[in-house]
């Protein structure tokens, strides 16, 4: 319990979605502080402004600059520090290491942006009049916000920690040892020095305080622990997905057997190894060589499917130069495009070296089925076009062509498994209707997001609108989104 | 010589078919989608349809069948289908489905013949 305590891990949220959610919030908490030195800056401003309205009304501003000023520059540094953190998490995610729970980590931080502000709040409050002041409320609302992020022994402490400042510092103040900072024509008589008020004051506040914390902090329980049930579900989730994977796969292995065979004895007919085959009997069994190519094409999609939902992802991902990727899927296809009159450009801001942290694997399945779509729906003097833009933290993957297009009604509907469109079944171009929901389950595994446009840019006649889609990826795939 | 009619939007089923019954020396004329299948049959009136059920989409087929019946041709109708259940109707010559017969893919060749016999005899 005791190394756990240091460590500021509660117990209730070993699990990964909670660091996601406490780096949120710290980040949360430095945009919510920039607002409040806005806040302030007004709320001095007002100060000022009565006090010209109100010649009796009086409070030394100067104090409070600093104070705002001070709550500025720290934030300043707390940004820097949050921006320092992320991008030593993405370092270590990119090196495959673990990268949480060492040294310094975000609970920290969170922790030390709560003390800051407790202590700017103690100043700021010590010089608008003390227990006379009504900003006390605002440690309600700071001890809310730590007990979402921090377990309720440490947000306890620090509300000890904050009475007893308060309480000394009232005493203090009321012995004359430190100097009140009155409000001027605020109060008709001076409270701070009045032992009854600072009784009654410091008991239902300390009270407030130490309720807050025990319903904020078992609220924020509740929650945790839904969202751990809710994680431990998907994983459930999960693991029947891939039992049916696996279903799925040897099924499908089956299936497949009897095809091959059958496809054989075919091929073994119409290479005359058999002997010479009558020319009428010729298209039928070509036919059927080409309707069981295509089920074996099928049921290697569906085989294909299974396995990205087998695979967790984790242990393949790694830096991937997509330039690369392109090259050998190029390579490959290459001389089908050419054989077909196809012309085929390439274009990248960086056409060397466009880094990706990614599965090679399945990046390349995606894009060699995207081009090979290209290929198989554009005609002969047609073009297809590649291009990869980058942005901070995503790569932008277009490909074009000038092909027969998807009709506008249709176009929601090409990523649903085996669909396929009405044109390209009229054309009788072969296929499955699996490729594009391969390549958007691909996309979505890398939280990537995948559209889709006809007529595309390249296109210059109405009967060939041609097709564009563009991916969009995360240039550093994080599993914990 | 009777006039077949077949709506199919499987190019090969309508080819494989389409030779057997030629040989047979049945005349032949073809469709490969429900609006293209409901001109042919007003156009050309056949002596008997056989017809596909998933076609773009799953229940095509029952919607031509029932806008033919609807529209009082009366020839016999034998259905294709590839899976005997595929809608969760009971298939059979009921009346829940306006068509004489149902036919699962593959296809023999004797049963189609058979059957075509049956109706045309």
């Amino acid at each position: 319990m005791g190394g756990n305590f240091l460590k500021l891990v509660p117990e209730r949220v070993k699990f990964d979605q909670f660091w996601v959610e406490i780096r949120k919030r710290n980040r949360w908490l430095i945009l919510l502080r920039y607002g409040a030195v806005i806040l302030l800056a007004t709320l001095i401003i007002g100060i000022l402004i009565l006090q010209s309205i109100f010649p009796n009304f009086y409070i030394s501003t100067i104090p409070l600059w600093i104070i705002a000023g001070s709550i500025l520059i720290y934030n300043v540094f707390f940004h820097q520090l949050w921006l320092y953190l992320s991008k030593k998490r993405k370092w270590y995610l990119q090196k495959k290491s673990e990268f949480i729970d060492k040294g310094f980590h975000s609970l920290h931080f969170s922790l030390m942006q709560i003390c800051f502000d407790l202590v700017a709040l103690l100043l700021f409050i010590y010089y608008t009049g003390g227990v006379e002041t009504p900003l006390f409320v605002f440690f309600i609302f700071h001890i809310i916000i730590g007990s979402l992020f921090l377990p309720g022994e440490i947000i306890a402490i620090l509300v000890t920690c904050v009475l007893g400042i308060s309480i000394t510092g009232s005493l203090l103040e009321l012995n004359g040892v430190i100097p009140h900072y009155a409000i001027y024509g605020y109060l008709e008589t001076p409270l701070y020095n009045n032992y009854v008020y600072l009784i009654f004051f410091f008991g239902t506040f300390g009270i407030a305080l130490y309720l807050s914390v025990y319903l904020a902090n078992s609220i924020a329980k509740t929650l945790y622990q839904r969202e751990r049930a809710l994680t431990s579900a998907y994983d459930e989730l999960e693991n029947a997905e891939k039992s049916k994977s696996r279903y799925v796969q040897a099924v499908v292995h089956d299936l497949k057997t009897p095809i091959a065979a059958t496809l054989t004895y075919i091929d073994m007919i119409l290479q005359g190894t058999l002997g010479e085959v009558p020319r009428q009997i010729l298209r039928p069994i070509e036919r059927s060589k080409i309707r069981l190519s295509n089920a074996i094409q099928t049921i290697n999609d569906i085989l294909h499917i299974s396995q990205i939902k087998l695979e967790s992802g984790l242990e393949s991902i790694t830096k991937v130069n997509l330039i690369e990727i392109f090259d050998e899927i190029h390579r490959e296809i290459l001389f089908l495009i050419e054989n077909k009159g196809i012309s085929y450009s390439f274009i990248a801001e960086d056409e060397e070296e466009l880094n990706i942290i990614s599965d090679p694997k399945l990046l390349k399945l995606a894009l060699s089925n995207l081009l090979s779509n290209a290929y198989k729906y554009t005609d002969s003097g047609g073009k297809i076009q590649v291009k990869v833009n980058e942005t901070k933290d995503h790569l932008i993957i277009s490909v074009a062509d000038t092909g027969i297009g998807i009709p506008e009604n249709e176009l929601n509907k090409i990523f649903n498994a085996f669909y396929r469109t009405s044109i390209s079944k009229s054309k009788g171009i072969e296929g499955s209707g699996l490729g594009l929901s391969m390549v958007s389950e691909i996309v979505e595994k890398f939280n990537g997001k995948i559209e889709v446009k006809s007529p595309s840019y390249l296109s210059t006649s109405a009967d060939r609108p041609g097709t564009e889609f563009i991916i969009t990826l995360p240039k550093v795939f994080e599993l914990m989104k | 010589m009777a006039k077949i009619a077949i709506i199919d939007d499987d190019p090969d089923i309508v080819e494989a078919i389409g030779t057997l019954l030629e040989l047979k020396g049945f005349e032949v004329i073809t469709a490969s989608d429900i609006d293209a299948g409901y001109d042919l049959i007003s156009n050309e009136t056949p002596d008997l349809i056989i017809l596909d059920v998933m076609m773009q989409e799953p229940d095509d087929g029952f919607y031509l069948a029932m806008k033919l019946r609807k529209k009082g041709y009366n020839m016999p109708i034998i259905m294709l289908t590839s899976v005997a259940k595929a809608t969760g109707l009971e298939f059979g010559a009921d009346g829940a489905v306006p068509i004489n017969e149902f036919l699962e893919k593959p296809i023999q060749s004797n049963v189609l013949l058979d059957m075509i016999n049956k109706y045309l005899s």
